[in-house]
């Protein structure tokens, strides 16, 4: 799953979701499986969220595979398929490649660049040498 | 000898690209300007064409003089421009807490540095001027505090020094004149220099070579290294070795191996356009 509308002057999970996507993802990532009820119930003080609208916006977090949704009794259960902190971990991840892949700049030294096959030999004797450095220090 | 190496190969490159392209902007201005200039080896060559009929060789020495200063000018603008929005975007991505931790527990080093997201551990300087150092967190979890202290050392030389600025004027250079293969040679030793000169202030800094060491070591033994999409920048390609032999005995001389070939190629040239000038004389 990946957020393809970042935005950079917001702040929390605001970045990553509409002001009603991010209250709704908000209330199940701080409670159990809901129904669309249980959430719009959450969501009491914001007259402008009726169930319809909670459930469009709820669905299309399911399309975009943030929300696992399953079937219960006649109506259905909705849990967020990460936990919070995984999920911005993993999207700070993605915006991070992404720079690094939009910005492929030459202006840029690394301590190492592609992790390339070094010389065995070579290795052992560093691996010595620290071994040694350590017990000295 | 790896600071002295630095500057003759960095010298040699930016005098041999900057004559040339110093030359073919005299040869330009002279051209719009109707004016003669008395060393000028492309208006020399134009004059013979122009004397033996060669009217389509000259156009084509004049499409060579306006591609290439339009590509120096154009990768220079071009650079200046990712490099100003890769800062933006870096302070925009940039993991504030952790930023602010990792500039404080290292205020010392001087080094202004980014810490983002990413599984892969990453420490570099980015930037054509005021180059920003970014680590990654996976790399902060890699390291112990030694060892992360010895990687910013590393990256604050090259921070305090402008190295991707001159790393980049010479790759510039090296995809503007291909055929000059001594200035497309020599950017890998110049990029190799620059990184054991980093590894030599982390060692000197930190008072000995292990935190350094036990960094580079724990980056090349990880279980499955996978490049980053940087790694177009293959100066490692052959240079850690030689980063390891010089963490190993830094006294010792390290051989630097001229490519015969293309040192006869430029040599040849650089042959013809000296007997050019001499005849002009």
């Amino acid at each position: 799953m990946k957020i393809n509308s970042f935005k950079t002057n917001e702040r929390g999970l605001n970045r990553f979701f509409g002001p009603l996507e991010a209250r709704i993802m908000s209330i199940l990532w701080n409670g159990p499986e809901m129904s669309i009820k249980d959430v719009q119930r959450g969501l009491e003080h914001d007259k402008s969220a009726n169930f319809n609208t909670v459930m469009t916006v709820m669905n299309r977090l399911v399309d975009k595979g943030i929300l696992s949704k399953r079937t219960a009794g006649r109506g259905a259960l909705y849990r967020p398929v990460q936990t919070m902190d995984e999920f911005i971990e993993n999207q700070s991840k993605e915006l991070t490649q992404d720079l690094l892949e939009e910005f492929g700049l030459r202006a840029v030294n690394h301590m190492l660049d592609a992790l390339e096959e070094a010389d065995r030999d070579l290795l052992d004797k560093l691996e010595r040498k620290i071994k040694e450095l350590k017990k000295e220090g | 000898m790896w600071s002295k190496r630095s500057r003759n190969l960095f010298l040699l490159g930016t005098l041999t690209a900057g004559m040339i392209l110093l030359e073919m902007a005299l040869y330009l201005t002279g051209d719009l300007l109707n004016r003669e200039w008395k060393f000028n080896l492309f208006q020399f060559c134009q004059s013979v064409f122009q004397k033996l009929g060669w009217t389509v060789v000259g156009y084509v020495l004049d499409g060579l003089v306006v591609l290439t200063l339009a590509a120096v000018a154009g990768m220079l603008a071009s650079e200046a421009i990712r490099s100003f929005r890769f800062r933006r975007r870096l302070k925009e991505i940039e993991l504030e807490p952790l930023t602010s931790e990792i500039n404080h527990r290292y205020g010392k080093i001087g080094a202004a540095v980014h810490v983002v997201e990413s599984g892969e551990p990453l420490a570099c300087t980015v930037g054509l001027w005021k180059p920003q150092i970014v680590l990654s967190t996976g790399l902060i979890r890699l390291l112990d505090s030694r060892e992360l202290e010895a990687v910013l050392h590393h990256e604050h030389y090259h921070q305090k020094h402008g190295d991707p600025f001159k790393t980049f004027l010479l790759s510039l250079f090296a995809s503007v004149f291909r055929y000059i293969p001594l200035l497309r040679w020599l950017e890998l030793p110049y990029r190799t220099a620059r990184e054991i000169l980093a590894d030599r202030y982390a060692m000197e800094r930190m008072g000995s070579p292990e935190a350094l060491g036990s960094a580079l070591l724990k980056l090349l033994k990880r279980d499955k290294p996978s490049r980053l999409p940087l790694s177009y920048v293959s100066f490692a390609e052959t240079s850690v070795n030689d980063r390891i032999r010089h963490i190993l005995d830094p006294a010792k001389q390290l051989p630097l191996n001229l490519p015969v070939r293309a040192v006869l190629v430029s040599a040849s040239t650089f042959l013809l356009i000296g007997s050019a000038l001499l005849f002009m004389l």
